[in-house]
């Protein structure tokens, strides 16, 4: 298993290459570029200039490892406004487009958003009516849309069963789990996902939960490694179980408040552990 | 004949059409329920359409309720109402045909329509088992000019005869179920629109005079129009105009779109559209509605978001015109059974 960390996770005022840099001598092997999320990587850059990141990308020692966004908690798929919903394919799409240029193969869609609006069922036909749509897409670009499991903030799949039927229903080979260990809350149990959806994941967000406290405020429930409640040795074993072999992506929502650099090592160290069984 | 028991009457009427306690219970207009005639047109508005959703949710609501139905274009309307020459509308609403593919009735190949010879021939033939379409070709010897009839497999209720030409030469072909043929007329002055039971313009913003005008004939000659607008998801200029033809053509006064899901809502409301007519349902709201002003008669007011009215009904002409100011199609695709009962009995007592 590989090793990488979000580009969203470089401190404020730090320019991409010392970012890259930093994450290079914590020890990643791939570093998660986030469209819209940074001012390196939006919307508008440019083909040209997605493939300079690349080749800072490179000229830093690493690859990248998937393309992600969060530009669909505001954008959603399941949007009942047609031109909403319109720019929100043209996301995905151009995630497939810079996935390609970057040379990796899976980008990360936030599939839907339940709302005391737009309610379940709608959300869900129109998630799977759009991936069924991107699904050709994504073939054609060779790169897999992994949806992510945002369980407590999307209020939508909430169990493994019910994603896996999500993705029977879609039934594009080229759409699949983003799964993140630490989204589940304590409405299940990570091991149980990677079971259940093992060969649909195409990559795997890393962060820890308080479970039970729910989310309050700014105060987040998200922690660093092993300081929450997720059953590591659990999710290893069902790793290997499934015979995942691919990119471990960290994603720590809280951050250091000092030494801001020191989350990178520190979280580098837990991955180390957790691939090596020392737990 | 021995008397039938209690029992075996009860179980005789056990397996009777659902339709029939309806059709005796005579205190709502029962359309007739032909299997084969079209009771309904679905009109794809084509750009006009904003909620594509709609449409499509309105297709697969009316097909779960085994309504016959046919898809046709907006486009092939406006045509079809304008006197001159047109058959490309036409083809497109055959092309469109959801009704099942049949063997070709031999009334139509008309040998017992008098004054016309015949010509048969295949046009157009879909792969995949898709109902075929075909066009046939009529020479009318009465008024010694060429007219083009075209003919669904289906048998559809409105065959409609033109040619390329001056005014007198276009002619009109009438057939229901493809039970009668009656004889050509030669009003060439007069639209060429004939009533559907059930017209559902879906998810569309009416600003073209021209649309206003083929839906007002529509509801002239006496047909239901299930208007649903999309026009809260347009531009505020086509809102604008959709307002001013709705005024206009049907003497009804629609406020500005409203958002319903406001950012800071003040307080929590229910989600949900209270239809009083045909039927009592509560069919979730779609995030924005078009208010129908006070000035329409207060009886005619169908549906309501809290106090303010969102649809109406219109008698206009021989026909009727319902106004929806919210989305109910996005409901019908997503299954949503309320919204499917609201439709079905649109389609037995709309008229």
């Amino acid at each position: 298993m590989k090793k990488s960390i979000g580009d969203n996770m470089i401190p404020h005022g730090w320019s991409f290459e010392q970012g890259l840099e930093l994450i290079k001598k914590a020890g990643y092997d791939g570093v998660e570029l986030w469209l819209g999320d940074v001012p390196w990587f939006q919307m508008n850059t440019t083909d040209a200039q997605v493939l300079a990141l690349l080749t800072k990308v490179e000229n830093a020692g690493l690859v990248v490892s998937n393309v992600s966004t969060g530009l669909h908690w505001e954008t959603p798929i399941s949007a009942r406004d047609p031109k909403v919903r319109a720019k929100a394919v043209a996301i995905v799409e151009r995630q497939l487009e810079t996935a390609r240029l970057l040379k990796t193969d899976a980008i990360l869609v936030v599939a839907g958003l339940v709302t005391e609006e737009v309610p379940y069922n709608e959300v869900y036909q129109r998630c799977v009516e759009v991936m069924q749509g991107l699904g050709p897409k994504a073939e054609k670009a060779g790169v897999r849309i992994g949806c992510e499991n945002c369980n407590s903030e999307q209020r939508f799949l909430m169990s493994p069963r019910e994603f896996q039927m999500f993705l029977k229903d879609v039934n594009q080979p080229y759409v699949g789990l983003h799964l993140d260990v630490g989204n589940i809350h304590d409405t299940g149990f990570a091991e149980q996902w990677i079971e259940i959806n093992g060969p649909h994941i195409t990559r795997i967000h890393l962060k820890d939960v308080k479970k039970h406290r729910g989310r309050c405020g700014h105060e987040s429930v998200y922690t660093n490694l092993f300081l929450g409640d997720n059953n590591w040795p659990a999710i290893r074993a069902a790793l290997q179980k499934v015979g995942y072999d691919g990119w471990l992506v960290a994603e720590m929502e809280d951050r250091y408040h000092f030494a801001k650099d020191q989350q990178f090592y520190d979280t580098a160290a837990a991955i180390d552990r957790l691939v090596a069984g020392r737990l | 004949m021995m008397p039938l028991s209690r029992r075996r009457f009860l179980g005789m009427t056990a397996a009777l059409p659902l339709v029939l306690p309806q059709r005796l219970t005579g205190n709502v207009p029962i359309l007739p329920l032909d299997p084969v005639a079209p009771r309904c047109l679905l009109v794809d508005a084509g750009e006009r359409c904003v909620l594509q959703e709609s449409l499509t949710g309105f297709a697969r609501g009316l097909a779960a309720l085994s309504i016959p139905f046919e898809r046709v274009s907006a486009e092939a309307l406006v045509c079809d109402s304008r006197p001159g020459p047109k058959s490309a509308g036409l083809q497109s609403l055959f092309e469109n045909s959801h009704l099942p593919s049949q063997t070709l009735d031999p009334r139509l190949r008309g040998d017992d329509i008098p004054g016309l010879d015949l010509c048969l021939q295949r046009r157009h033939s879909r792969e995949g088992g898709n109902p075929q379409v075909f066009t046939q070709a009529l020479q009318s010897r009465r008024n010694g000019g060429d007219r083009i009839l075209t003919v669904s497999r289906s048998r559809r209720s409105l065959l409609t005869a033109s040619c390329p030409g001056s005014e007198t030469q276009r002619a009109e072909f009438r057939m229901i179920g493809g039970a009668e043929a009656s004889p050509f007329s030669d009003r060439a002055e007069e639209s060429r629109l004939r009533p559907a039971q059930l017209v559902v313009i879906s998810g569309a913003v009416m600003d073209s005079p021209e649309l206003a005008k083929t839906v007002r004939r529509l509801s002239d000659c006496g047909s239901t129009v299930l208007y649903e607008s999309g026009a809260a998801y347009a531009e505020s200029a086509a809102f604008d105009a959709e307002q001013r033809l709705l005024r206009n053509y049907f003497g009804l006064s629609v406020q500005a779109p409203q958002e319903l899901w406001p950012a800071k809502a003040d307080a929590a409301r229910p989600p949900y559209v209270r239809y009083h007519w045909p039927s009592q349902v509560m069919i979730r709201d779609f995030s924005r509605a078009i208010a129908v002003s006070g000035e329409a008669v207060s009886s005619s007011h169908i549906a309501h978001i809290g106090t303010a009215a969102v649809a109406c009904y219109r008698p206009v002409g021989k026909g009727v015109f319902i106004f929806l100011g919210s989305p109910l199609g996005p409901h019908l695709g997503f299954g949503d059974a309320e919204a499917r009962r609201l439709v079905k009995a649109f389609v037995l007592r709309g008229t």
